[in-house]
C-alpha cells in the first residue's frame, strides 16, 4: 500500500471516528493502535507505549497545569472587575471608551494568564453586561468580547507558544518574546476600529455618564488598584527575563502570586484551592489524554514514513516559500473547524516545523504565525470555542447565531494581521533579537 | 451491574480528588527550588524529577475522573443533533470504542511496566529516582482505570442512568 492511499485512510478512519463523537484522544489512538497492528504486529503496539510515555517526561508541559491553576484563583480573586473599574476610572469617557478600556483590561488579563478560555469568561462577566447597560451596539461588543480575549495566545504567557514550543522544539521564552509584539499590534487595530465605528456613529458605543463628585480620589484608587496586576505580571515575565527561573519555575512562582493577591482581597480560603486544584485535574486530565492520543499517532506516521511523505510533497510544490507557509495555515484553519487546537499543534507541527526551518525561515516567526492562525480557529464558525465560551456566561438572550455573525470584522482583522506577520517577520522577530543580544 | 458502576465511578472521583494535592506539591517543589537555588545558591539534584513524577502521576491518573465527569474532549455536533434512540446508540458506540482504546493501551504499556518494575528502572540522573520504575506502572493502571470507567459509563447509559453532571465549574483552555 502506498503512503500516500495509507494518509488518506487515517484522515478517513479520523474523520469518522470523530463524526461518530469518539473523543479526540481515543480516536488518534485507536487509529495509531491500528496502524502499528497493521504494519508490525503485535510488537508495534511497544511503538505506541513508548511515544506515549514519552509525554509524561515532558518538564515544560508542567507549566500547564500551574498556568491553569493560576488563572482559576485569579479569577475567583475578583480582580478582573477591579481591573475593570480601574481602567473606566483612568480612560476617560468618550464615544467607544468602554470597548477600548475593555481591549485594555484583556491586554492585562493576558498577561497575567495565557488561558484564553478563562479569559473570554471574565470578560464575558465583567464587561458585556457593562457595554449592554450602556447602550452599545450588541454585536460590537461581543466582537470585542471574543477577540479581545483571544488575544491570550499571542501575549505571554501562553499555553499556545508551550505546547507550540514542546512540539517544535524551540525556545518557549523566545516564544513569548515573539507574541507580545504581534499580540499589541492586534489590540491597536481592535481599538482603532473600536474608536473609529464610535466616531463614525456615536450612538453605537456611547460615552460613559460623568460621575458626581472630585475625580481626584477616585483617580488614586484606581491606580492602587493596577498594583496587583502589575505585580503578578511581574512575578512571571520578571522571573524568566531576569534568568531566574524557567517557564515551568515562573509558573509556579506566578501561581503563588495570585494566591497572594487572593488573600490580599480577602477571597483566599482552603474550599477555593482545593475547588480550583480539582477543576485543575479535570481541565489539564482531558488535554493529557488529547495530547497523549495525537503524540501516538505522529509516533506511528513518522516512523511508517508518513512524515517524509507529506514533507515531501510539501517541498515539492516547487512554490515560493512564503506560498507554502500560507498553505499550511490554510490546512491548520481547515483541520480547526473539526479539532481541538491541541491536538492539532501536536499533529502539525512536527509535520510543518522541519519544512519550514528548510526553507531558511525562523521556527519561532512560525510560531507565532501558528499562535495567530489558533486565534483565528478560536473565533471561527461552526465550532469556534471562544463563541461557545461566550455563550456559556453571555445573558440568555445572546444566541451562538448572534455571537457567529458578531465576530467576523475581528477575524477579517486577525487575518489582516496575521498577513502582516507573515510578510513583515520583523514585528515577531524584534523583541527576541533585541533582547538576546 | 449499576451499583458496580456507581462504585466504580467513586473510586475514579476520589482518585480524582487525590491527584489536586499532587499538583499543589509540585507547586510547591517548584517555588522551594527558585528561593533555594537564587537567595541561598543551594540548587538541588532533585526538584526537577520529583516535579515531574507528581505531574504525570496526576495526568494520568485523571483519565477515570475525566471519564466520569464526560469531559473527555469530543465532537458533539452529530450527538446533540440527533434525537434520543441515535444519541444512545452513539453513546454506547463511543464508550466501546474509548474502552477498546485504553484496553489496547493497557496491552501495550503492560509488559514495559512490569519490566520497569521489576528491575526499578530509574532516570540514570544525578539524583537517579526510579521514576521509570512508578510512571511506567501508573500509565498502564491508568489505562486500566480508562478501560474500567468507560465500562461503568456505558452500564449506566444501557440502564438509562446518566453520569452525574460535572461539580466543580469548568476552566476551558
Amino acid at each position: 500500500m502506498s503512503i500516500a492511499l495509507v494518509t488518506a485512510l487515517i484522515v478517513i478512519a479520523l474523520l469518522a471516528l470523530m463524526v461518530l463523537g469518539t473523543p479526540l484522544g481515543v480516536a488518534t489512538l485507536l487509529v495509531s493502535v491500528a496502524t502499528s497492528l497493521i504494519y508490525f504486529g503485535l510488537p508495534g503496539l511497544f511503538l505506541v507505549s513508548s511515544n506515549v510515555y514519552h509525554v509524561l517526561e515532558n518538564y515544560s508541559l508542567v507549566a500547564v497545569p500551574l498556568f491553569v491553576f493560576m488563572a482559576g484563583i485569579l479569577e475567583r480573586s475578583g480582580i478582573a472587575e477591579s481591573l475593570f473599574d480601574a481602567m473606566a476610572e483612568l480612560g476617560g469617557s468618550f464615544p467607544g471608551s468602554l470597548g477600548i478600556q475593555t481591549c485594555v483590561v484583556a491586554v492585562f488579563l493576558a498577561a497575567m494568564s495565557g488561558i484564553m478560555g478563562g479569559e473570554i469568561v471574565m470578560l464575558g462577566m465583567i464587561a458585556l453586561p457593562q457595554m449592554f447597560r450602556l447602550g452599545y451596539d450588541r454585536k460590537l461588543s461581543i466582537g470585542i468580547i471574543c477577540a479581545s480575549g483571544a488575544l491570550a495566545t499571542l501575549i505571554p504567557p501562553s499555553i499556545v507558544m508551550i505546547v507550540y514550543g514542546v512540539t517544535a522544539n524551540v525556545s518557549i521564552s523566545d516564544l513569548f518574546l515573539g507574541g507580545t509584539g504581534p499580540g499589541l499590534l492586534l489590540a491597536s487595530i481592535y481599538m482603532l476600529y473600536i474608536y473609529s465605528r464610535a466616531r463614525m456613529n456615536p450612538a453605537l458605543a456611547p460615552a460613559l455618564p460623568e460621575k458626581e463628585g472630585p475625580s481626584g480620589p477616585r483617580k488614586r484608587a484606581a491606580i492602587k488598584a493596577l498594583i496587583a496586576p502589575l505585580f503578578v505580571i511581574t512575578s512571571v515575565m520578571g522571573t524568566i527575563y531576569s534568568g531566574i527561573a524557567s517557564v515551568t519555575e515562573a509558573a509556579a512562582i506566578g501561581a503563588c502570586a495570585a494566591l497572594l493577591v487572593a488573600l490580599l482581597r480577602r477571597r483566599l480560603s482552603y474550599g477555593m484551592i482545593r475547588d480550583t486544584f480539582r477543576q485543575t485535574v479535570l481541565t489539564v486530565g482531558s488535554v493529557v489524554w488529547l495530547v497523549l492520543g495525537a503524540v501516538s499517532l505522529v509516533g506511528i506516521y513518522n516512523i511508517i514514513g508518513g512524515s517524509r511523505f507529506l514533507q515531501g510533497v510539501l517541498e515539492g510544490l516547487d512554490w515560493h516559500p512564503l506560498l507554502v507557509v500560507l498553505l499550511m495555515m490554510a490546512i491548520v484553519f481547515v483541520l480547526g473547524t473539526f479539532m481541538e487546537w491541541i491536538a492539532i499543534v501536536f499533529i502539525t507541527v512536527p509535520i510543518f516545523a522541519p519544512v519550514v526551518v528548510g526553507f531558511g525561515y525562523d521556527p519561532i516567526w512560525f510560531g507565532v504565525l501558528f499562535a495567530m492562525n489558533i486565534q483565528i480557529y478560536y473565533l471561527s464558525p461552526p465550532f469556534g470555542p471562544a463563541c461557545f465560551f461566550l455563550k456559556s456566561v453571555a445573558p440568555r438572550e445572546v444566541t451562538l447565531q448572534e455571537i457567529f455573525a458578531s465576530v467576523w470584522p475581528f477575524v477579517l482583522m486577525q487575518i489582516a494581521g496575521l498577513l502582516l506577520v507573515l510578510f513583515f517577520p520583523q514585528i515577531a522577530l524584534f523583541l527576541p533579537e533585541v533582547l538576546a543580544k | 451491574m449499576q451499583a458496580a458502576s456507581l462504585l466504580i465511578s467513586r473510586l475514579s472521583i476520589a482518585i480524582g480528588y487525590a491527584c489536586a494535592p499532587l499538583y499543589f506539591v509540585s507547586l510547591l517543589v517548584a517555588v522551594r527550588e527558585v528561593i533555594m537555588r537564587y537567595f541561598f545558591n543551594a540548587p538541588s539534584d532533585w526538584a526537577f524529577e520529583v516535579t515531574l513524577t507528581l505531574c504525570a502521576v496526576a495526568w494520568a491518573l485523571s483519565v477515570g475522573y475525566v471519564g466520569q465527569q464526560n469531559r473527555h474532549i469530543a465532537i458533539t455536533f452529530l450527538h446533540d443533533l440527533a434525537g434520543p434512540a441515535l444519541r444512545r446508540v452513539l453513546d454506547v458506540v463511543t464508550l466501546v470504542l474509548t474502552a477498546l482504546a485504553f484496553a489496547a493501551l493497557a496491552y501495550a504499556t503492560f509488559e514495559p511496566a512490569l519490566d520497569a518494575f521489576t528491575r526499578i528502572e530509574r532516570t540514570g540522573s544525578a539524583f537517579n529516582p526510579p521514576m521509570p520504575a512508578i510512571l511506567k506502572p501508573i500509565l498502564c493502571a491508568s489505562a486500566l482505570l480508562g478501560v474500567v470507567q468507560s465500562l461503568a459509563n456505558l452500564v449506566l447509559v444501557l440502564t438509562g442512568q446518566t453520569p452525574p453532571a460535572p461539580e466543580p465549574e469548568d476552566i476551558a483552555l
